[in-house]
């Protein structure tokens, strides 16, 4: 297996949105980032991959395997968490456990009562009495407990505080130290991804704006502080997005390392993904 | 498939208590004579008709239904589960009711002509039942829940209305019993075996229609 999501020119059309042209690929043994304000597509395509709404136009292949031609196949190698819980309020973890196993045919009891005791998640306790972020092990417990080789994540680790969210970050990690597994998970929280994605994709208006893998990308763009006529003599082709106040001007340098060698005197410094993510929308507006 | 039907007996397992418990209260009512045996009986398209809802509202509460939809068995296995559910409620409902009344029969009321009468009672209601099922469960699969409350009160009042309607001819002097017993000297088998086949072919024309409607449904 090359890549163990590989799409080709995704279209969406909604009519008021439009998902257009989307093409990305999660080789194996990787985790891949779908970035993006709301609203920017990251539902739309995690929708697509998993065919809960119907495609345009484009090709969605996973693990080798066309996502609507072999969709019962690949779906029992694929581990799903979505930001709301999944399970009814009035069932417990063990009865999660019961559903899922008579769902999955990899379904692996033992794996998923590790997990709950890994999670200190009470088999008995109401899925209602949990919290959020108790909630949100339970749905990755049941994602995990089939022995799945794709993990996708919408908004998993969203409204969640940074003790849990750095708990189940781990767990990915961990994941993926298989070459055949492989993670996508779609969040706004950037500093998630930097601490754990290989690849990024940064989705803005139903589009790719910018994608590469995380390292290169933190590594070729940077941050230009300077006044507005400092700016002014920069070439704009260097530039990806300008944000302008009282005190001067901040941009967003596409090329870090051309740049300093046109720019010498312009002091630039390394992004952030949240960086590149609000200058590009900021660059937009301007 | 299974998962699907597990997840909706977990879940409904507090309201399918509260209905055996009804059952039980209103069967033993109509044993000390308190109330006609036919309400027993109506109990199976009670259930028929409010228990497929009420998960579809659950679904819905929980968002269920895009995960389910990403499962393996996919929106096939949620259809299916569905009217799976359905069968298997009322299946479980005609037996309790069956057992009653064959024991009110046994206990000499009135009411009961023979023991093939209650067969034949819960047999129509099944019908009854899976006819509205039928309609309700594609509604539900288009519109939601919420929405196909308002058209399930519709067939309720219809179906209710024309029981209502029938007992007021009755009255007015029209010998329904006649009537029946014109229709049953002819070929009860007959009739029997066509309301059986009516109910199975609406019963699988309301399946495709709803996995129709499911397999084209954006969720």
């Amino acid at each position: 297996m090359e890549y163990a999501i590989k799409i080709d020119h995704l279209t969406k059309d909604y009519g008021s949105f439009v998902l257009q042209d989307v093409s990305l690929a999660v080789p194996g043994g990787t985790i891949m980032g779908l970035i993006g304000e709301n609203g920017a597509g990251k539902s739309t395509t995690i929708k697509c991959i998993l065919n809960l709404i119907h495609r345009d136009a484009g090709t969605i292949t996973l693990l080798d395997k066309d996502n609507i031609a072999e969709e019962a196949a690949v779906k029992e190698d694929i581990g799903l968490v979505l930001d709301e819980s999944l399970f009814h309020d009035s069932l417990r973890p063990r009865d999660v456990g019961k559903i899922m196993g008579k769902l999955y045919q990899n379904w692996d009891g033992r794996l998923f009562d590790s997990y709950l005791e890994k999670f200190s998640l009470s088999k008995d306790k109401l899925v209602k009495e949990l919290s959020k972020g108790m909630k949100m092990k339970l749905s990755i417990a049941a994602a995990l407990s089939h022995h799945p080789r794709l993990l996708i994540l919408d908004e998993a680790t969203s409204g969640l505080d940074p003790v849990v969210r750095d708990e189940l970050l781990d767990e990915f990690l961990a994941f993926i130290q298989d070459e055949d597994h492989a993670i996508l998970i779609s969040s706004h929280i950037t500093s998630d991804l930097e601490k754990v994605a290989d690849y990024v994709t940064y989705l803005h208006k139903g589009r790719v704006a910018v994608q590469g893998t995380k390292d290169e990308l933190l590594e070729s763009y940077g941050r230009l502080a300077c006044t507005r006529t400092d700016l002014a003599k920069v070439d704009r082709a260097f530039l990806a997005g300008v944000r302008e106040n009282q005190f001067g001007c901040e941009a967003l340098v596409k090329d870090r390392r051309a740049f300093r060698a046109a720019y010498p005197d312009l002091p630039v410094d390394p992004v952030s993904l949240e960086d590149i993510m609000v200058f590009t929308v900021k660059g937009e507006q301007k | 498939m299974s998962g699907f039907i597990i997840k909706d007996i977990l879940v409904m397992k507090n309201t399918l208590r509260y209905y055996l418990f009804l059952m039980a209260v209103y069967g033993l009512l109509a044993v000390m004579g308190v109330f006609p045996y036919s309400i027993i009986a109506g109990f199976i398209v009670l259930v028929g008709m409010m228990t497929p809802i009420s998960t579809f509202a659950y679904d819905e509460q929980a968002r269920w239904d895009k995960y389910a939809a990403a499962t393996p068995a996919g929106r096939r296995g949620v259809v299916k589960s569905k009217y799976a559910f359905t069968l298997l409620l009322l299946a479980v409902a005609s037996l309790f009711t069956l057992v009653i009344l064959e024991a009110l029969w046994f206990l000499g009321k009135e009411d009961i002509g023979s023991w093939a009468e209650p067969l034949m009672v819960v047999g129509v209601m099944n019908c009854i039942s899976l006819l509205i099922a039928s309609v309700t469960l594609p509604v539900m699969f288009k519109y939601g829940s919420e929405k196909s409350r308002v058209i399930s009160m519709v067939i309720c009042v219809g179906v209710f209305g024309s029981v209502a309607l029938l007992a007021f001819l009755a009255e007015k002097g029209i010998n329904f019993s006649a009537m029946g017993a014109a229709i049953s000297s002819l070929s009860p088998w007959v009739i029997a075996a066509a309301l059986l086949l009516v109910t199975v072919a609406v019963t699988l024309l309301s399946y495709r229609i709803s996995l129709r409607i499911y397999t084209k449904r954006e969720l």
